[in-house]
């Protein structure tokens, strides 16, 4: 069998486009209810995707005003996924900044053992300034302090997990020996950042490691992840775009002695789906109508840091107030590029962002849609999608039923899960622990890599 | 009323001497004639005749050294392998005080009055420490400002059920025995702030542990445990049993039916709204308690046999609590514009 795409299905409450929630199609009346998310979890399981992704915050997002930014807590939800199904894997979103790696390793173990092998960590360092507040900072820590911590972090979750080697519990009811306590380790880690005695209070899991995935795109983002990450949710607007980015993290986990095929490229992408291009279209215009501009446009003031008072919606941006605009993150200066390159006006901008947040959107037929994602799959620009449905259930449903078929009969996705694990969906090896003898020869001949 | 020799070596303090005759009414309750007593060559009583009316109070007074405790602990049965002679009559039911340091620290008052009545009614003393816990909790939620009814005070029982109490006590022994003991003793000795060694496995704790005061940490689950050893008398290896059976919680072995009145004793006793219930097993403990013990509690009108809520906090009857941001004159959201 050929190389196949990797697809998680990334869940926001209500869908990607901000103001789903209004259109017809939607269920708000059901974002709070598990029972909607599980449903949308088999349905994905039912089409073997690889996994559901569900992004947090530890801080209220903006615009709850108009969009559906509320949160529920990631490890209570995908715990509840979890029971709901049995192949799929669970990714969640995990913040190295407001977390201490003793919690965290416990919450992925923990999601580990009880789905049975299929915990996904999106670390991420925290991109929201106002989580500082909600645990005593009075500012959030700078992009490089954040990433040193991330580091650091990330290493002593990776001992933790270890701190259990594979068959320390023997559970011999005959010695009444539970545990070989020669085969779990106090960590002992003493770092700049963090001191953790250790060992972890929950067993090695079924992966070993809970599958790392980071999702930063900035220099300081894709150092770490070609160190660290096997799975990277990136955002694209273009093929060209996406290619370079492919190229160039494969290129940094290279230099890190790392196989690049074990660095999936996971571009998010948001799919309109009509039987006719110009139907796709509507339906994607539809969606966009319903956004509120005025949310939009503080969002737009807070990513270029530049005033647009003077600026009315169907202007398009003067040279000189792009010139002026910051570019610090990988998001604004994708946006920045955009405007640029298409000539948008400040509408179009506001629409293109209400969608999926600067992902890439796509509206056509189905075989369109397949034919884009073969296209980025065959060119070096993704190893597969996380597909982020402009409005749900029926955003989803129509990928599932429409895209996914077309992508399995060209043998470009799964039509039987062959795994049980997220490792397994993602060809993934299972790590050794650092602290077992195999695991020693391992780390010695990768190197420091944990 | 039972004779006895006040602990000299050839008669136990307690149990074959409590067969001694019983005297009538009008007689002292206490009476001790020629007792002698010595430790080595140092004789310290010498022939003391004493005798002690119902309700009557007498206070031994003289130095130090002249003999008021080593008369005391003959009494009440304290000393063993001394060299002595006598007879000594006294109830059946003894209690001594000791003076400063030889009360037991870790209990109350009543615990330290009534320390020779407990290994008698264990139970009893189990409840009445759960009655008072109830009470004194309470009152202070009342004293906070706050319904009573509104903290459910809800202790931890271990229920080991059998088809006949023998069962359930076996089943109960079963368990015990299982326990590696080494380690157990270990994590006892920790808690108890102690060398493993001062524990040995088929002697009860030793009289000289710390007082709760030296307790860094888990001081409330240190004197329980050092209480349930001392009220039932319990060896290390005994009590290794009952900690490991419900780390400390209350353990009720027998019948269903047994363990369904005790439930409903410490229930209706005020000294329960309900329990943790702790299955000692699982499965096969929960199931039990499941099969056998809540019908019987349904059949009593003391549980529902339908949820009529579907929340936890309608379960437990407790209201849903109001916003305190509701309608107040705080920030919000809308007035700080456009920041969120």
């Amino acid at each position: 069998m050929g190389r196949q795409l990797k697809l998680n299905l990334f869940i926001y409450p209500g869908g990607h486009h901000e103001a789903a929630w209004r259109h017809p199609k939607s269920r708000p009346d059901r974002l709070l209810d598990i029972r909607f998310y599980q449903e949308l979890a088999q349905r994905a399981e039912a089409a073997k995707l690889d996994a559901v992704f569900y992004a947090d915050g530890p801080a209220l997002e903006s615009n709850v005003q108009y969009a559906t930014r509320f949160r529920l807590e990631p490890f209570t939800w995908l715990s509840a996924i979890a029971a709901a199904t049995e192949k799929i894997g669970l990714i969640g979103t995990a913040s190295t900044t407001y977390l201490e790696p003793y919690n965290a390793a416990r919450l992925f173990a923990s999601l580990d053992h009880l789905s049975g092998g299929r915990a996904g960590w999106n670390i991420v360092t925290t991109g929201a300034e106002r989580a500082a507040r909600n645990f005593g900072l009075d500012e959030h820590p700078p992009h490089a302090e954040r990433y040193s911590r991330a580091d650091e972090f990330v290493q002593v979750v990776g001992k933790l997990w270890d701190s259990w080697e594979d068959g320390a519990v023997v559970s011999d009811a005959g010695t009444g020996v539970f545990a070989d306590t020669s085969r779990i380790h106090p960590i002992g880690h003493q770092g700049d950042h963090f001191r953790v005695e250790g060992p972890l209070n929950t067993p090695r899991s079924p992966q070993g490691r809970p599958v790392y995935v980071q999702a930063g795109s900035s220099a300081d983002g894709k150092a770490f992840a070609a160190k660290h990450a096997e799975a990277v949710f990136t955002a694209h607007q273009t093929l060209q775009s996406a290619q370079d980015f492919y190229a160039d993290i494969k290129a940094l986990a290279a230099a890190e002695g790392r196989d690049p095929e074990k660095l999936l490229v996971l571009p998010g992408i948001s799919p309109y789906l009509g039987s006719t291009e110009a139907e796709a279209r509507a339906l994607r215009q539809e969606f966009d109508e319903l956004t509120q501009p005025e949310y939009g446009l503080g969002i737009l003031r807070k990513l270029l840091g530049v005033d647009l008072d003077g600026l009315k919606l169907d202007d398009t941006f003067p040279d000189d107030l792009l010139a002026s605009a910051g570019r610090e993150s990988s998001r604004s200066q994708l946006l920045l590029d955009t405007i640029r390159r298409e000539r948008l006006t400040v509408r179009k901008v506001l629409h293109r962002f209400a969608g999926a947040r600067g992902h890439y959107t796509v509206a056509g037929t189905p075989l369109q849609v397949a034919d884009e994602i073969q296209l980025w799959f065959e060119n070096g620009a993704a190893d597969g999608f996380n597909i982020m449905p402009p409005w749900l259930p029926g955003g989803f449903e129509a990928f599932a039923d429409e895209v996914v078929p077309i992508l399995q009969s060209r043998g470009l996705f799964r039509t039987e899960y062959s795994a049980r694990t997220l490792r397994g969906h993602f060809g993934l090896d299972r790590p050794e622990s650092q602290y077992s003898p195999a695991g020693q020869t391992t780390q010695q001949l990768q190197g420091a890599h944990a | 009323m039972a004779a006895h020799s006040g602990g000299l070596t050839a008669v136990a303090p307690s149990g074959s001497s409590r067969t001694a005759p019983r005297t009538g009414a009008g007689s002292p309750t206490v009476s001790v004639r020629g007792l002698i007593r010595g430790f080595g060559p140092k004789g310290v009583l010498n022939g003391v005749d004493l005798d002690i009316a119902p309700g009557e109070f007498v206070a031994l007074l003289g130095p130090s050294g002249c003999g008021k405790s080593t008369l005391l602990r003959a009494l009440a049965g304290l000393d063993h392998d001394v060299k002595g002679s006598g007879v000594i009559n006294v109830p059946d039911r003894v209690s001594v005080v000791f003076q400063d340091s030889r009360l037991l620290p870790w209990d109350t008052v009543l615990g330290n009055v009534t320390l020779g009545l407990r290994d008698h009614d264990a139970d009893a003393k189990a409840l009445a420490d759960a009655q008072e816990f109830y009470r004194d909790l309470k009152s202070r939620t009342a004293a906070a400002g706050r319904d009573p009814e509104s903290i459910k005070i809800l202790p931890g029982i271990v229920p080991v059920i059998g088809d006949t109490a023998e069962e359930a006590q076996a089943l109960e022994r079963e368990l015990d025995r299982l326990i590696k003991p080494e380690y157990a003793r270990i994590q006892l000795a920790k808690t108890l702030r102690v060398a493993p060694e001062d524990l040995p496995l088929d002697r009860q704790l030793p009289d000289n542990l710390p007082s709760e005061d030296e307790i860094e940490g888990a001081k409330s689950r240190y004197t329980l445990i050092v209480q349930l050893a001392r009220r039932e008398k319990l060896t290390v290896r005994e009590l290794i049993g009952r900690l490991g059976g419900g780390r400390g919680h209350r353990t009720f072995t027998g019948t269903a039916l047994q363990v369904a009145d005790a439930i409903q004793e410490w229930f209706d006793g005020g000294a329960a709204d309900g329990f943790n219930i702790m299955p000692p097993v699982l499965p096969s403990g929960l199931e039990a308690f499941v099969d056998l013990v809540v019908p019987i509690l349904q059949e009593r009108g003391l549980f529902r046999t339908e949820y009529t809520g579907r929340t936890l906090r309608e379960h437990y009857g407790l209201g849903r609590p109001d916003n305190r941001f509701a309608g107040a004159d705080g920030q919000a959201l809308a007035s700080i514009g456009s920041a969120f």
